[in-house]
């Protein structure tokens, strides 16, 4: 190399400099964005390389040289590991960013600074190394060693691995990262190129790697990523994790399944629907992971879209996507399951509510017109009487109906809780003023016990209907409330006629025959408060007649 | 309108009647005026870019690196420029990460910062990376030399102290250390990199120089302390006016630049430092006793922190006048 040339090779190295400690500051101000603290390690090992190439160009002695070729490793090995950091960080793989990870791809570097400094003993970096005279200037001319050509051939797959993630960029939709992936692919590839040319001996440098000229450019490009194309003002980083995040935490259940109907991933919300754990059901066929799944797997034809787990009180709408590849190649499906349990219990209440409904209504209508024909040519004070109760009747129907619908709303708002001693109590009392026959007992009850302020109207319906339809001449009521845990057993127990099977099987699975209608709004008031306050309700008969309604309420904090 | 009495020419009297100017002359006065406003303006406009920007500390450096340069007889390298764009690119980012806490001790320059902030990181990065790679050319002592005042910015005015199990935050944050740090970093950078630009040897005046230069340092940091301190004291930042009134820290300080003028005088009788260079620095260190004298006993503690800052001037123009004489 002449001194023109290494006048001219030094002027660029100190511009790579340049370039580099300004990029490098530019994106010290941008931590802690996602590979900010990379691109300034990279930047740092392309300063460190160039201002230790100028030294080792200056040094005149082959110990000079060699101990800055030796100090130069530290940099050289800093930017392909910094680089991919940089690359995973940047493009959202942030989980193979760990200490455990950088310090994993350190060790190859971190062996060659101990070689090179310790090289006169095993000549594993270098194989020989001495001062050439080339055009008045004296340069360093070393023969690699086996493990130079390993720490190259690393440094090549650390560049093409962390550029991986930059070749899916460069098709973006978003120009922003077309624009910022080009010109950090040009940073890398610049050196690289250089490099490998140097090392097949097609450049006449005389020994000197030209590799950190081509930082100049590398320097350059990623200046133009950091300003031009805000490398750190918008990034895609996120991407990859929000599509893993939606997935995750959707409220809805998402299956994959594969061609052959195995299941390779699937979210809490799905597992959870299937009573079961993605540790038990990933790599199983559905059937196993769920029997019931038999309407959904591929070979069946089925069209059904509700899922009912067994065992459990859920129901799940069912809805399939197919995932095809360019060749419109079936790869699997996604299925996802789509909690309904609220909306169907809430059909069915409505449903139920509308055939009793109209079920009391039009008795009640009939007993009017036909008492209405007979008043219309007779003047009967019964007649008359019968109208004015069936029409009291519906009035009374109507009532009703606005007390379940102000007990489905009661359920929307937020909850309040209110003391079970007042709740029971004050029922007790006005049902022994109501009805003053039946004998009404009630165990003494805990001031401390608070339930949900639904438990007001479904204690008052249990206490007053099963005073009001006691048919016994010696009737007799009796409450008594136990406490379990977290949970108040209320217990009311009659001796009166007891309740028909077929007016619970209405109200608790929305099922009649056509026979036998339905026509007890307390009794659907009763179940259905229970189920929106959170407890549950169970029909006993008591013997040898009457009721035993058992209430079960959560504890609810004062 | 002024009314103009004139002795009227023919009966000695003075007349009465207002002489009323042409337009034409009242429009040149009014431009005239108009004009020297503005360029009163743009002097004043230019003037404080340089002083709030802190191009005036990067020309100061350079001013003390020439001192030193013809304190040691060292050959004319370009370490003043490099100095200069040091100092130029740390106190940038230094006023760019205290702009919070910056704001009540010195609002204007806050304001000016604030609003060309993207501006002006960039050239401070620019500054550095040109510092840089001039030092380079300089040789490995240099480049390494270029790299001190970041690396210690950094563990200065950053907060890594609480990984240590400090309740500081920041070496900033820390009496006598944070000065300390300042004064021993700047006066590192200020004589060593001539030395090492002229590829000297390191020898005895260097180190008295150096001596005197950290001492005078630290003075000049702690009477910038002292407009700073009701900021200072809200952030917790421990400075000598913050921790012991503006009275002791003036006492204090006494003390120190006397022991600056004790490491002059050491090296003058010792041989060590020419008498004529002992002079020359001497003025520097006068003024700067005559500003600790002021402090407290003036309202404009920011022009005090100024002229502290300029003590270093009247030593330049002394040498020159030296040289230009002898």
């Amino acid at each position: 190399m002449s001194v023109l040339t290494t006048t001219i090779f030094k002027i660029v190295l100190a511009l790579t400099i340049v370039v580099s400690v300004t990029g490098g500051l530019l994106a010290w101000r941008e931590r802690p964005e996602p590979g900010a603290v990379p691109l300034i390690a990279l930047l740092a090992g392309q300063c460190w390389w160039a201002a230790t190439l100028i030294f080792r160009i200056d040094a005149t002695e082959l110990g000079a040289k060699i101990f800055w070729v030796d100090v130069s490793w530290v940099g050289i090995g800093l930017i392909p590991v910094a680089w991919l950091f940089f690359s995973l960080e940047y493009a959202g793989y942030t989980e193979y960013t760990t200490r455990k990870y950088i310090l994993a791809t350190l060790v190859v570097p971190a062996i060659t600074a101990v070689l090179g400094v310790t090289n006169d003993i095993h000549h594993l970096l270098y194989v020989e190394s001495a001062l050439v005279q080339q055009d008045a200037m004296t340069t360093l001319s070393r023969t690699p060693g086996v493990w130079f050509w390993v720490t190259a051939g690393y440094t090549y797959l650390l560049g093409l691995l962390g550029a991986i993630p930059l070749f899916q960029l460069v098709s973006s939709s978003v120009r922003t990262f077309r624009g910022q992936s080009v010109t950090l692919l040009v940073g890398i590839f610049a050196p690289w190129i250089v490099n490998i040319l140097y090392l097949f001996e097609m450049f006449p440098t005389a020994g000197v790697d030209p590799t950190p000229i081509a930082f100049a450019v590398s320097g350059v490009a990623y200046l133009g990523a950091l300003t031009r194309f805000q490398l750190f003002g918008t990034n895609p980083s996120p991407i990859r994790h929000a599509r893993a995040t939606v997935f995750n935490r959707m409220q809805q259940g998402a299956l994959v399944l594969d061609s052959h109907d195995n299941v390779v991933d699937m979210n809490e919300q799905a597992a959870s629907a299937l009573d079961t754990t993605a540790q038990n059901a990933l790599g199983q066929p559905i059937l196993h992971v769920c029997p019931d799944f038999t309407p959904w797997t591929a070979t069946s034809g089925a069209n059904q879209s509700i899922f009912r787990p067994p065992d459990l009180n859920r129901a799940y709408d069912v809805s399939e996507s197919h995932i095809r590849d360019i060749h419109d190649r079936l790869l699997g499906r996604v299925i996802t399951l789509h909690e309904i349990s609220d909306l169907l219990r809430q059909q069915q209440r409505l449903e139920v509510l509308n055939r009793v409904f109209r079920h009391n209504i039009r008795t009640n209508t009939q007993v009017i017109l036909g008492n209405a024909n007979y008043l219309a040519t007779h003047n009967s004070e019964t007649k008359a009487t019968a109208v004015e109760e069936n029409a009291l009747e519906i009035q009374d129907i109507s009532d009703k109906v606005r007390a379940i619908l102000d007990v489905f709303k009661q359920g929307r708002e937020e909850q309040t809780y209110i003391q079970l001693a007042t709740i029971v109590e004050e029922t007790v009392k006005s049902v022994r003023d109501e009805y003053p026959a039946v004998e009404t007992s009630i165990t003494p009850i805990d001031e401390d016990l608070y339930v949900d302020s639904l438990f007001d109207t479904v204690c008052s319906n249990v206490i007053e209907n099963a005073a009001q339809h006691n048919t016994n001449p010696d009737p007799q009521v009796r409450v008594s409330v136990e406490t379990r845990q977290n949970t108040i057993e209320i217990t009311v127990t009659d001796n009166g006629p007891g309740i028909n099977d077929h007016e619970l099987a209405l109200v608790s699975q929305g099922t009649e025959t056509p026979l036998e209608h339905g026509s007890s709004f307390g009794l659907a008031l009763i179940v259905w408060g229970t189920d929106i306050a959170g407890g549950d309700v169970t029909f006993d008969d008591n013997s040898p007649t009457g009721t035993i309604v058992t209430i079960r309420a959560p504890l609810r904090a004062k | 309108m002024f009314t103009v009495r004139c002795p009227d020419s023919s009966t000695g009297e003075m007349a009465t009647k207002p002489q009323p100017q042409s337009e034409s002359s009242i429009k040149r006065l009014d431009t005239n005026s108009t004009k020297q406003t503005h360029f009163r303006k743009r002097i004043r406009s230019v003037w404080n870019r340089f002083v709030y920007s802190s191009a005036y500390l990067a020309l100061i450096a350079m001013v003390e690196v020439s001192i030193v340069t013809e304190l040691l007889s060292l050959q004319q390298t370009i370490a003043p420029a490099v100095a200069g764009l040091l100092t130029f690119s740390v106190y940038i980012n230094d006023r760019l990460a205290d702009l919070e806490s910056d704001m009540v001790a010195a609002p204007q320059r806050t304001a000016f910062v604030q609003r060309y902030a993207g501006v002006l990181y960039s050239l401070g990065a620019l500054a550095y990376g040109l510092a840089v790679a001039l030092a380079v050319l300089g040789g490995p002592f240099a480049f390494g030399l270029t790299l001190i005042p970041g690396i210690v910015w950094l563990s200065y005015a950053q907060e890594w102290m609480p990984s240590l199990g400090t309740e500081a935050g920041r070496l900033k944050d820390i009496l006598i250390i944070n000065s300390g740090l300042v004064a021993v970093a700047w006066s590192v950078v200020i004589v060593f990199l001539p030395v090492a630009f002229a590829r000297a040897a390191l020898d005895s005046s260097a180190i008295i120089v150096f001596l005197f230069f950290t001492v005078a340092t630290f003075v000049n940091t702690e009477i910038a302390n002292v407009r700073d301190i009701d900021a200072d004291r809200d952030i917790g930042v421990a400075t000598l006016p913050a921790m012991v009134g503006v009275a002791q820290t003036r006492w204090i300080l006494y003390g120190v630049t006397v022991g600056a003028g004790v490491i002059l005088a050491a090296g003058a009788i010792s041989g060590i430092l020419s008498t004529s260079h002992a002079w020359a620095l001497s003025v520097s260190l006068i003024c700067l006793a005559a500003i600790v004298c002021s402090l407290g006993r003036l309202d404009s503690d920011g022009t005090l922190a100024f002229l502290a800052e300029c003590t270093r001037l009247p030593a330049f123009v002394v040498l020159t006048i030296q040289l230009l004489a002898f």
